[in-house]
């Protein structure tokens, strides 16, 4: 009875996947384009863990697609290794389909990596932020490195607000957050800031009462806080809470839209480094917020940005890679592309890592909203 | 020194939610003989009722916490009805009604995820309590306190509930034996219900208390509460409800110490390094009797 | 055609991953052992799969036999430990390993990648993970008439009268304990192919709960349960997804307590009217119908 369904369920569905093949390839076959893959897929997120902020990358990356006038095929893969196998999979076996672009998690990325090695699909990531995850011509990631930012404004803060001690805060069982810490750690020592030590927690930590107290414990004038955005804006929120005056130097995750909505005043005065806000000085930035307001009727947010400059980029490399060319010559344009501009200044490549050097500095305001610093004597 | 104290009193505030939901987690196993994987989600449904209670509706804390208790009791009893109970019917034993509540687990998880949307929010600050005061020489924050007067208010009242009152021997006696309830004038069905309710309720002021210690309400939060809750059940000694408080409270101290003294990544080790060593070397636990272990049936 | 495999492929292979983890859990079960050690023997094969993979390049057969032969020695020594215990706590204390498999696995840093996990080259096809299903079932159905699977039967019923009749229920468990642990192994080696990532959360509770939950939802008294339950765990919420969105696991959660109310001895079941016509003699001469007590 059951397998007599389930054989009759197989067979429909079978052969409603022939007819849509065989209906794709009818409606292909009169494009001029009917070899070519210039089709980019995207894995989403708009379900799961980073479903926050899966709903951004994806409004992201769909402006880019229509600006640029390419074609974009979601597959929803949930931030879970195992449903974004499943969706790479299912989109690298659609006709077309000649890159994917994906990733918010590290943990994704890396399930990722030998997929598309292996397959010979690019991979364009544009959130993870481990290190050395870049691996040309397959994997390549436009997203920039939160450390390329946090090394610069660190130091700035030292010097600017005359810090004399720093201690730090990073999740030690996530490579990217223990680069970011570090990075913090090193430019804050050469800046001239005395290092009081770093304290350690884990990714999956909620209560931090004891890691509060050790904080607390060392008087430090500055604290930088690299745990994921939930964990640094509750070790933030009870450090004030607990009497703790001084600098606060955060993850920019702490900042996202439903952070800083429920942590509201509670973040009130703590400084974090990023590369695209809506109020950035960029003028590339400037004019990705208006187009993507007139689309959306809202705000972009980082995440927004990301998924954009990611299609893209990706849309770049279909283009340079010309009409009727496979995946293979598709990565190869990819990696071959050195500058573009972007609503993060002009970045540039190297090994498929993009770079740029115009990171923003925000404080959040009394109101809990993040402003542009632009310096003590501002 | 003054750091060893303070982390010990962080160590109870913790250990004190653990207990909290080790209570009624152990109130379901011993009376009810469910290892209910379930019971993780009253919890997490209580936080959630709270959450939209002062978010959404903007009432007050504590009414919100008052409601927010009774919803999961009472989702507890609807479980134990729809779920446990044909099983206890049958005399079905531990395995069948685990896997139930795996069902039912899988089933309020997803139901969770779906009303968050995989979010992750906090109760206004506006409204939940908040900041520290001093304590003896220490900073105890407002949020601890609740977790603290929770625990001593779940531990004194629910043993003095089993052990003083007649409403408290029959949930014992049908613990021991439904049948043995029955013959001595006790009408089963109320009080596997009022256990039912009393359990669920507990949870779900654990996993309020936990949302408001640690600013974070989201569809998983009480998944960590069952595994260190079963923890604390196992350690303090299984059915006994001061037993699962010394349980809970050592663990929190033991966990905070841990990560102050040795290292953050050990914090889970500790814990269930000492539930395995309970397991094997002391089933009984710290303060469980021999007798205790035979009341593990439906 | 094509296009249908590549989608709905990995979801055969994950079902049968799955089975063996259930048939891993359901060979344990055949002594009356209820565990969820399965998940720490599957650790045990999948990491040590990606070790040999990366560090090696070992292929598909010595992962397999590796993964199989630690699976088997860690439950050998386990089951020194843990059997010993009656059987609720056994089963409690089977939970509590697999807290601590994802302790270990997170600070083994050098052999597991941490909290990072590995990645893993894969090297398995579905013919090859049907035909290990295939092949543990094979033993399974040989053993099910053997005089060790009539003592692992007696044992489960009722282990005192075993005991009378002059079976050591102790050394019956203990090989059914150990025989799971290797199945498990395999299982782990074959996931971790699949997934080609594994990480501290690949092998903890949800699996654990999966495999059980398979088990006991396609009947614990047949070996095709296992494999019909996990084909329906897996498969189910494909299935469920592919017509309507987003409520597929509370469909699956509601099938489950479902089943479990209206068919507790799961959907394989041996004694059943419609099996007692197919099945061979010795199958439908089972004793008759007693209350599952697992003591």
């Amino acid at each position: 009875m059951v397998s007599k369904l389930a054989r009759r369920t197989a067979a429909l569905t079978m052969a409603a996947a022939l007819a849509t093949t065989s209906l794709a390839a009818c409606s292909s076959a009169g494009g001029s384009d009917s070899n070519g893959a210039t089709k980019i897929g995207l894995i989403a997120a708009e379900q799961g863990p980073f479903a926050f902020a899966g709903a951004s990358y994806l409004k992201g990356a769909e402006l880019a697609a229509e600006l640029e006038d390419v074609e974009l095929v979601v597959e929803e893969g949930s931030e879970d290794p195992a449903k974004s196998i499943t969706a790479f999979n299912k989109l690298t076996g659609q006709e077309g389909v000649g890159q994917v672009v994906c990733c918010v998690s590290s943990a994704v990325a890396g399930a990722m990596k030998p997929l598309a090695t292996s397959k010979k699909v690019p991979l364009v990531v544009y959130g993870a932020t481990t290190p050395d995850l870049e691996d040309p011509p397959f994997v390549l990631r436009p997203a920039l490195l939160p450390q390329q930012g946090i090394a610069p404004v660190s130091a700035r803060l030292v010097k600017e607000l005359g810090i004399t001690s720093a201690v730090h805060v990073t999740a030690s069982d996530n490579d990217g957050l223990v680069a970011q810490s570090e990075a913090a750690r090193t430019s804050t020592e050469a800046a001239g800031a005395k290092d009081l030590g770093t304290v350690k927690t884990l990714v999956a930590d909620t209560d931090f009462s004891g890691a509060v107290t050790e904080i607390l414990s060392k008087d430090a004038d500055m604290v930088t806080v690299y745990t994921l955005g939930e964990a640094a804006a509750t070790i933030t929120k009870a450090l004030r809470e607990k009497g703790y005056d001084g600098v606060i130097l955060a993850n920019n995750a702490v900042a996202t839209a439903p952070l800083l909505k429920s942590f509201g005043k509670t973040l009130a005065d703590t400084y974090y480094s990023v590369e695209y806000t809506p109020a950035s000085s960029i003028p590339a930035a400037a004019e990705f917020t208006k187009a993507y307001e007139e689309k959306y009727d809202e705000k972009p947010d980082l995440f927004a940005s990301q998924g954009y400059v990611a299609v893209k980029y990706a849309a770049q490399g279909a283009s340079e890679a010309g009409d009727g060319a496979d995946a293979a010559k598709i990565a190869d344009a990819l990696a071959g592309i050195a500058e573009m501009d972007s609503p993060w200044g002009p970045l540039t490549f190297e090994d498929g890592q993009g770079t740029s050097e115009d990171f923003q500095v925000v404080q959040i305001d009394d109101a809990g909203v993040p402003q542009l610093w632009t310096g003590a004597g501002a | 020194m003054d750091v060893l104290a303070q982390q010990i009193l962080n160590g109870l505030a913790l250990g004190s939610v653990y207990a909290v939901f080790g209570v009624g987690f152990g109130l379901m196993l011993a009376t009810l003989g469910v290892l209910n994987a379930a019971h993780g989600t009253f919890a997490t449904w209580g936080a959630l009722t709270v959450l939209y209670l002062v978010n959404d509706v903007g009432l007050g804390f504590w009414p919100a916490l008052v409601l927010g208790v009774l919803v999961s009791g009472v989702m507890a009893v609807i479980v134990d009805f729809v779920a446990f109970q044909p099983i206890r019917r049958r005399g079905g034993d531990l395995l069948p009604a685990l896997i139930t509540s795996i069902g039912v687990w899988i089933f309020l998880l997803a139901a969770a995820r779906m009303v968050t949307g995989a979010t992750t929010s906090r109760y206004s600050p506006d409204a939940a309590p908040s900041g520290s005061f001093d304590f003896l020489g220490l900073t105890l924050g407002r949020t601890q306190l609740v977790s603290l007067l929770a625990v001593a208010v779940v531990g004194v009242g629910l043993h003095t509930l089993l052990h003083r009152t007649r409403v408290g021997a029959a949930m014992r006696a049908v613990g021991h034996s439904p049948m043995a309830a029955s013959l001595g004038g006790v009408n089963p069905v109320l009080v596997v219900a009022v256990t039912a309710f009393l359990s669920g309720a507990v949870a779900g002021l654990a996993g309020i208390t936990m949302g408001l210690n640690t600013s974070t309400v989201n569809f998983m939060l009480g998944e960590a509460l069952l595994l260190k809750g079963f923890a604390a059940v196992i350690i303090g000694g299984f059915g006994d409800v001061r037993g699962t408080v010394v349980g809970g409270l050592l663990i929190g101290v033991a966990e905070v110490l841990t990560a102050q003294y040795v290292s953050g990544s050990l914090r889970d080790a500790v814990t269930f390094g000492l539930l395995l060593a309970f397991l094997v070397f002391r089933p009984r636990g710290l303060f469980g009797s021999a007798a205790s272990m035979q009341t593990v049936r439906a | 055609m094509g296009g249908f495999w590549d989608q709905y492929r990995s979801v055969v292979e994950f079902a049968m991953a799955n089975a063996l983890f259930a048939l891993g859990s359901w060979i344990a079960m055949w002594a009356g052992v209820f565990s969820m050690a399965g998940a720490t023997f599957g650790a045990v094969g999948g990491f040590s799969a990606a070790y040999l993979d990366l560090h090696m390049g070992a292929g598909i057969v010595v992962q397999l036999l590796v993964g199989a032969g630690l699976g088997l020695g860690v439950a050998a020594l386990l089951s020194v430990l843990l059997l010993k215990l009656e059987s609720h706590w056994m089963a409690m204390a089977t939970v509590a390993l697999v807290l601590i498999t994802r302790v270990v696995v997170l600070s083994a840093e050098e052999y597991t990648g941490g909290s990072v996990g590995t990645g893993v080259t894969r090297r398995v096809d579905l013919v090859t993970v049907i035909a290990l299903v295939a092949l543990v079932c094979y033993a399974l159905a040989r053993l099910r008439r053997s005089r060790y699977g009539m003592a692992a039967h007696a044992v489960r019923e009722d282990a005192a009268v075993a005991a009378a009749l002059g079976v050591n229920p102790f050394t019956v468990r203990a090989v059914a304990f150990a025989a799971s642990g290797l199945v498990a192994g395999v299982a782990g080696v074959v996931l971790a192919n699949l997934l080609q990532y594994i990480g501290p959360d690949t092998f903890f509770i949800t699996l654990a709960f999966t495999m059980v939950a398979a088990m006991v939802l396609g009947g614990t008294y047949h070996w095709a349960g296992p494999i019909v339950g996990a084909i329906v765990f897996v498969g189910l919420p494909e299935v469920v997804r592919s017509y309507v969105d987003g409520v597929d696991e509370l469909m699956t959660g509601a099938l489950l307590v479902l089943i479990m109310v209206f068919m507790p001895r799961g959907l394989i079941d041996p004694r059943r009217q419609w099996f007692r016509r197919r099945a061979s003699q010795p199958v439908a001469q089972e004793p008759a119908p007693q209350p599952e007590v697992v003591r």
